[in-house]
């Protein structure tokens, strides 16, 4: 939705600041920052009120200066306006997001949790329930057991709202750290694995990590589960420089070591 | 005039003059020019690019292949002078453009990378995905641009690190030529070859080495002490447990850069560098081979890109053997095995300039260059592994292919030179003589690594947390310019999200870390 809004605004409109805008876009796309900025600063200077120009500008100027100073600053205020802009909820949604990963990647986490909390009270946007795997991460790097545990149990319920696989593919990966590298439990740690790779991930590195993890760490305590999620890995992997690692992992699972009941 | 502006000046204008010297011959007869920069410089090489080019000419009688070598210490310059002078090359040597040159200058290869390569018809790789033609799968980092989600260069070869050692040599010290095979046999040649060089009362060292050669070592030993640790700490057993896990873990506590079983490892180090020549440390690369071939040392630990530079110019019988080290720490409950060496990151790639006029051809010579027969030529004469599936090394070079079976590696220290701030790299060069010099105490070395490799941890993942924000960032106003820009129909932008969470989660990691220790 927020595209096609893009796409209509800055291709179909025709005029100057819609070219520079198209201009500023591609430049983005193919990191090509310093380009990108005078064509937003052009393209806002000509529409000073479109929200989607701004938005441009507001990247171009954080891409240069993520973290801190006056672009950073002027970019800040620039994706604070567009989030308040009611009149594209789409457009809106996606300068939160990027607001709370600017002001949390700036050293704010404190704020960025609570913006992220205002976003996820209503999953209504694929950038809401972003919003739900950044806040989750967030509180990874905050390590506050209370916070985790809190969160951890309002998982499920976030799971069941979610309808785009890539951000639930987020969730899963976000709960497996918690478990597997903080909370210790490998059980539920597992299952956010097995239930990652139910979400298809599209980079083939992710999906082979997961099938190993999972494999491996299943193990013989399930061993089927293990087993195929091994040989999917071999199959899907023929030239991954892990295949000896998961050959002897499926090794250990079909030939029981003697004497195992 | 200050200095500075005239070292700028004359460094200026000697890239200029280089550049103008090599000025782009056009073909006298019409074919169609493709350009091709690269830094390698070894005649092994040059022979094998040159009877690549050959062939490619012959079956496309309309092209002509250029090649333009340029130094190593002048590629920067020299590529970004053309570059933006608008008369780049049509191929150039991959490596050392920023992203923005990347993403301006280069084509992406990844649509071609899914489709066959052409060149390969008539073997047993026809019909295969070009990148399915590879020993790896394309599956690791250097090939692929992880900021802009593609593929911006393709391989020729990889590399593997193993002894050099003189058969004339062994034969006339020890009776016989065989190598070593295992660590114990390895430190009784070294003795013996200590003890021949005295009675003899000549200068000729076991192992030649340098700084770099010593720390390429080092990376092994630790590698293989440290396998049963990696896979201890590796929450996630995915087998890829790797520098940055290795840092946050020695933050958090959970190993110790001088306890077992790094003691075991620092102190096997030591017990080899002992039979380094003198002064290794302030040696260069160039010095130690330089050594090894003039026969003042039996042995050169270094790596298969030195093959064909030290079997052309040795003038005695030359042999390779693999690494082989202690079965146990020195605890002697843990057992250890040969580390895997499947891992491997192929190199010696090439990148089309799409800026260059005939860069289409030059897709053409990459495809033919990386095909079966033609990477065939390129291992027999360069003594490099071949990238390609099925092709057969040189003779010579048998002795590196890769061990597929083993351990998955432990903590390395590999590219701990520029992780972060590269500080705990610099903690250990600091130091590496107190470890090195047999009549000091080992622990004084590490002592100091106890105490300091901690802190430049510390050092070293701030700054990575702070590139990695950078990075981030720019990612995800990437995300949302390749939405608008496609309206929302790339195919990699849940690729690139996934990329996104992944690094989120890694600089989560880093920030948990550096908050609680």
């Amino acid at each position: 939705m927020l595209n096609r809004l893009l796409i209509v605004a800055v291709l179909g409109c025709g005029n100057a600041s819609a070219h520079d805008a198209a201009q500023g876009w591609a430049d983005m796309a193919g990191l090509r920052f310093s380009s990108a900025r005078p064509a937003f600063l052009e393209a806002v200077q000509r529409s000073p009120e479109d929200s989607r120009n701004k938005l441009g500008l507001a990247l171009a100027l954080w891409a240069g200066q993520p973290t801190r100073g006056p672009d950073h600053t002027r970019a800040i205020a620039l994706l604070r306006e567009v989030a308040m802009d009611t009149s594209s909820p789409e457009l809106a949604a996606a300068a939160s997001f990027i607001h709370a990963r600017a002001i949390w990647l700036g050293g704010d986490g404190r704020t960025a949790a609570r913006m992220l909390d205002e976003m996820i009270l209503t999953l209504n946007s694929r950038w809401a329930e972003e919003a739900v795997v950044a806040r989750i991460q967030l509180a990874i790097a905050n390590r506050d057991e209370a916070e985790l545990r809190a969160l951890v149990a309002r998982a499920p319920a976030w799971e069941a709202e979610m309808k785009d696989p890539v951000a639930r593919l987020g969730l899963h990966t976000a709960m497996a750290e918690i478990y597997l590298t903080i909370l210790g439990d490998k059980q539920q740690g597992v299952g956010h694995l097995e239930a990652a790779i139910g979400e298809n991930a599209s980079g083939m590195r992710v999906t082979a990590n997961l099938l190993l993890s999972a494999g491996r760490l299943l193990g013989s305590h399930a061993p089927e589960r293990a087993a195929h999620y091994l040989r999917r890995f071999l199959a899907e992997n023929p030239l991954d420089g892990r295949s000896e690692l998961a050959k002897s992992a499926l090794a250990d699972i079909e030939s029981p070591i003697e004497g195992r009941p | 005039m200050n200095h500075r502006h005239g070292i700028a000046i004359v460094v200026l204008a000697s890239v200029l003059g280089w550049a103008l010297l090599h000025q782009v011959r056009r073909s006298d007869d019409e074919r169609v020019v493709v350009r091709v920069a690269h830094r390698f410089l070894h005649e092994g090489i040059r022979e094998a690019l040159d009877e690549i080019a050959r062939n490619f000419e012959r079956e496309n009688p309309g092209v002509v292949i250029e090649y333009l070598e340029v130094p190593q210490n002048l590629w920067v310059s020299w590529i970004t002078t053309r570059l933006l002078g608008g008369n780049p090359p049509e191929l150039i040597n991959s490596g050392h453009l920023t992203d923005e040159q990347t993403s301006r200058f280069l084509e992406p290869l990844t649509p071609y990378l899914r489709e066959p390569n052409p060149n390969n018809v008539g073997t047993a790789l026809e019909g295969v995905a070009w990148r399915d033609t590879f020993v790896n799968g394309l599956n690791d980092n250097y090939n692929f641009h992880a900021q802009l989600m593609d593929y911006y260069a393709v391989p020729t070869s990889f590399n593997t690190r193993r002894f050099f050692y003189n058969r004339d040599l062994f034969r006339r010290v020890l009776g016989e030529d065989e190598p070593p095979s295992t660590y114990l046999e390895l430190i009784e040649v070294c003795r013996l070859l200590t003890a021949d060089a005295r009675e003899r009362g000549v200068s000729v060292a076991p192992i030649a080495s340098s700084f770099l050669h010593a720390r390429w070592l080092l990376a092994l030993v630790h590698q293989h002490f440290t396998q049963n640790l990696a896979a201890r700490l590796d929450s996630y057993q995915a087998g890829d447990w790797g520098l940055l896990d290795a840092m946050v873990e020695i933050l958090r506590g959970s190993w110790q850069p001088s306890a077992e079983p790094m003691r075991s490892s620092w102190l096997t180090f030591r017990e080899l560098g002992g039979f380094f020549q003198a002064g290794f440390l302030s040696a260069d690369r160039e010095q130690a081979t330089l050594l090894f071939l003039q026969e003042k040392a039996g042995m050169l630990f270094s790596a298969s890109w030195d093959a064909q530079m030290v079997f052309s110019g040795a003038p005695f019988d030359v042999g390779v053997f693999a690494l082989a080290l202690p079965e146990h720490d020195a605890t002697a409950t843990n057992s250890l095995r040969p580390v895997s060496e499947t891992n491997v990151a192929l190199g010696g790639s090439f990148s089309v300039v799409r800026t260059a006029p005939n860069w289409r051809e030059g897709l053409d010579f990459l495809h033919f260059l990386t095909s079966q027969r033609q990477n065939q030529v390129f291992a027999r004469h360069s003594f490099r592994l071949p990238a390609v599936i099925g092709v057969e090394p040189a003779t010579e070079v048998r002795s590196f292919v890769p061990r597929i079976e083993g351990a998955p590696p432990g903590v390395s220290f590999d590219g701990l030179e520029s992780f972060g701030g590269g500080m705990s790299q610099m903690v250990i060069d600091r130091n590496l003589h107190r470890l090195l010099a047999l009549e000091d105490d080992p622990e004084v070395f590490l002592s100091i690594v106890a105490r300091e490799l901690p802190l430049s941890a510390r050092q070293d993942l701030v700054r990575y947390a702070s590139r990695l924000r950078d990075v981030i960032a720019r990612q995800e106003v990437l995300y949302l310019a390749r939405s608008v820009v496609s309206a929302n129909d790339d195919p990699a932008l849940a690729a690139l999200r996934e990329q996104i969470n992944q690094q989120v989660l890694m600089l989560a990691r880093v920030e948990a870390t550096l908050t609680q220790s």
